[in-house]
């Protein structure tokens, strides 16, 4: 009983951190899983997954509430909260708002959930057949789905990905133990590469703050038009009619959720733009309907569970801050891919669990304590950021248990993630391909050293076949989206 | 015909082959990027290198929180290494709390602006903050959790 309420606590405090996280604008659940690592040293994998999973659930539930209030997403994954959120806010109906958006997301998440539960054993089940030459290729497939998902900027996507491997790379080879992009004064740090955690932090927490510095931690601009004391109240009436919305949303944020690399705010765009389509009344969407409320909510919720499908399934991360569960996992010594389920059967049971308490714990510290929730927009970030660098030098310090070079590559980390967003070049693929490239290199050597170093290894299996038609799809479809985005650009223009 | 499709490597250099071609991946795709920026400047008719007018920062940027903050974050983490974590933390991170809330306006204190050089309140949140979190997260995690700081 003890332990069961140790980790109804966790979860709470996990998904009560998570909601701040996400509703503080240039905050993100990313930030927040990434930050609160060092934390689940001291506890064991269970206990950790509550918290992590909390921080998840919350962080991108957390957005809707500066979405709706000010306009302002708290997080990526609820842009298009804003376009019909904060309209009916300004309307009196922030209540409503606030309320509509905490059970469409509610609904997302658990919809998510049993995609997770039904999806994720069957996957791991085709995934054990795999040798070296399917995981390489499958590595390159999420490469390629990268690209073909990076809208408007392909080329930018897939070399952040490929420039992630590269850096992966850089360490001891453990085939012959001979060390590779190593400067002779680093021998000993960089023996085993750049170490996960400090890269993590480093470009989801150090990258903020410096984008924060820049436009000089500026308070969060209130609208004093909103007012949730008067406003109108939220009835389930107001989901009548929305249930193929929540399912369709839903489901297109855990299929996004699914594909490696893509964050909540396409799953959120995505859905979106299919309720308009869908809609008996588009023209409403965008001036405060509700449709679009639930739609970008139940999508953005989708993809929680979704995005852990790939991870628990194939050891591929669905989104950035899947990726930065991989982090955890990797500190409690648990490797994640095909075996996942069958090696810890506990492990993802509690996964299940945990998912359904952060749900139903995140929609009870959210619906009802509403006027509380409403006033975290109000947080000065200027106070929270210094904390949080005390916090990402726990976390990267404790890494190996105290290598001051972690602390500083987690600063190097940082500082490329500010110059990457100056060059408007993707920070998730560019970590994907970084937990993704040592395997990558592994899976490579290992085909070719089984078969004669002959590149033809990898087209010889029927299961990389089916790898190679998925590629083939993918590559298609990016070039293909590309074009029809080009002709889109230039018949805007000629408009 | 086979032979076409192996790679030459040996045992002693096979820790190459995957950085070269990887290596040879990013550079290809740092050119098409490049073509594709050099392609679309001369449709727009812009020159392909343009220094004038070009900023890495947003204009009207923050520049003392900006590089304040890389100032005072890296002299943290030398610090971090020479003298304690606690005293490192209660130091940087009030100067960061400092730098960012303005509670001491340094503009007034070198004579270039009038009005309070100190503002107490906020300095003294600064403080409290500092103390709190610094102390509060170094016994959490050093003592409770016993898991190693600086």
């Amino acid at each position: 009983m003890e332990l069961i309420l140790g980790y109804i606590l966790m979860a709470a405090l996990g998904v009560a951190v998570g909601i701040i996280f996400g509703a503080v604008p240039g905050m993100t659940a990313t930030m927040a899983v990434a930050v609160f690592l060092p934390l689940t040293y001291a506890f064991d994998m269970n206990t950790a997954l509550y918290l992590l999973l909390g921080l998840y659930v919350g962080g991108i539930s957390g957005g809707l509430v500066s979405a709706i209030l000010i306009n302002i997403p708290g997080t990526p994954s609820s842009i298009c909260t804003t376009f019909d959120g904060h309209p009916m806010a300004r309307r009196g109906e922030a209540e409503r708002a606030l309320k509509i958006g905490i059970v469409s997301s509610l609904m997302g998440g658990i919809f998510s959930l049993v995609c997770l539960w039904l999806l994720t054993p069957p996957l791991a089940k085709v995934a054990i057949k795999f040798g070296s030459v399917e995981k390489f290729l499958l590595i390159l497939w999420a490469m390629t789905v990268i690209a073909a998902l990076s809208k408007g900027s392909m080329t930018k996507g897939i070399f952040a990905g490929f420039l992630g491997v590269f850096i992966a790379l850089i360490g001891e080879f453990t085939d012959n133990n001979m060390m590779r992009m190593v400067p002779g004064i680093f021998r000993r740090e960089l023996r085993a590469g750049f170490q996960l955690l400090p890269a993590l932090i480093g470009l989801f927490a150090v990258t903020q703050l410096f984008q924060e510095a820049e436009s000089g931690m500026k308070a969060t601009p209130l609208d004093d038009n909103v007012d949730l004391k008067s406003s109108r109240k939220f009835s389930m009436r107001d989901f009548k009619g929305q249930g193929v919305n929540v399912i369709r949303s839903a489901a297109i944020g855990t299929l996004m959720g699914i594909l490696p690399g893509v964050g909540g705010s396409a799953a959120s765009i995505m859905a979106y733009s299919q309720a308009k389509s869908f809609s008996k009344e588009p023209e409403k969407l965008g001036t405060g309907a509700v449709e679009g409320l639930v739609a970008s909510e139940s999508s953005n919720n989708g993809l929680t569970g979704g995005a852990l499908v790939p991870l628990l399934s194939l050891g591929i991360p669905g989104d950035s801050t899947t990726a930065v569960l991989v982090g955890a996992f990797m500190l409690h010594g648990i490797q994640v891919g095909p075996l996942f389920i069958s090696q810890n059967p506990d492990i993802w049971n509690t996964i299940l669990i945990a998912l359904l308490v952060c749900n139903l714990l995140m929609f009870a510290m959210m619906f009802y304590p509403l006027k509380w929730v409403a006033k975290i927009v109000k947080i000065p970030k200027m106070r929270v950021y210094p904390v949080v660098l005390l916090m990402c030098v726990v976390g990267a310090y404790a890494t190996r248990s105290g290598v001051m070079f972690d602390i500083w590559s987690m600063l190097v980390f940082g500082i490329l993630g500010y110059i990457f967003s100056k060059l408007k070049i993707p920070v998730a693929p560019f970590l994907i391909g970084f937990i993704l490239g040592g395997d990558l290199e592994t899976y490579f050597m290992d085909s070719l050293n089984g078969n004669d170093k002959s590149l033809l290894a990898f087209f010889t299996r029927p299961l990389g076949w089916a790898i190679w038609a998925l590629i083939i799809v993918s590559v298609w479809y990016a070039v293909w989206d590309n074009r029809k985005g080009k002709k889109l650009e230039k018949a805007g223009m000629k408009d | 015909m086979a032979d076409l499709f192996k790679l030459n490597y040996k045992y002693s250099t096979s820790h190459l082959v995957v950085p070269w071609i990887i290596g040879g991946i990013v550079a290809l795709l740092a050119v098409i990027l490049l073509i594709q920026r050099a392609l679309r400047c001369k449709k727009e008719g812009k020159p392909f290198i343009n220094l004038k007018g070009w900023r890495l920062f947003e204009p009207g940027y923050d520049k003392l929180k900006f590089w304040g903050s890389l100032a005072l974050i890296a002299g943290y983490f030398y610090c971090l290494d020479k003298l304690h974590f606690l005293w490192s933390s209660l130091i940087f991170i009030f100067l960061l709390n400092v730098l960012y809330d303005g509670s001491i306006n340094l503009k007034a204190l070198f004579g270039r602006a009038e009005g309070p050089v100190i503002r107490v309140r906020p300095l003294l949140t600064s403080l409290v903050i500092t103390v709190v979190f610094s102390v509060g997260i170094w016994y959490l995690f050093g003592t409770v959790f016993n898991i190693t700081l600086p």
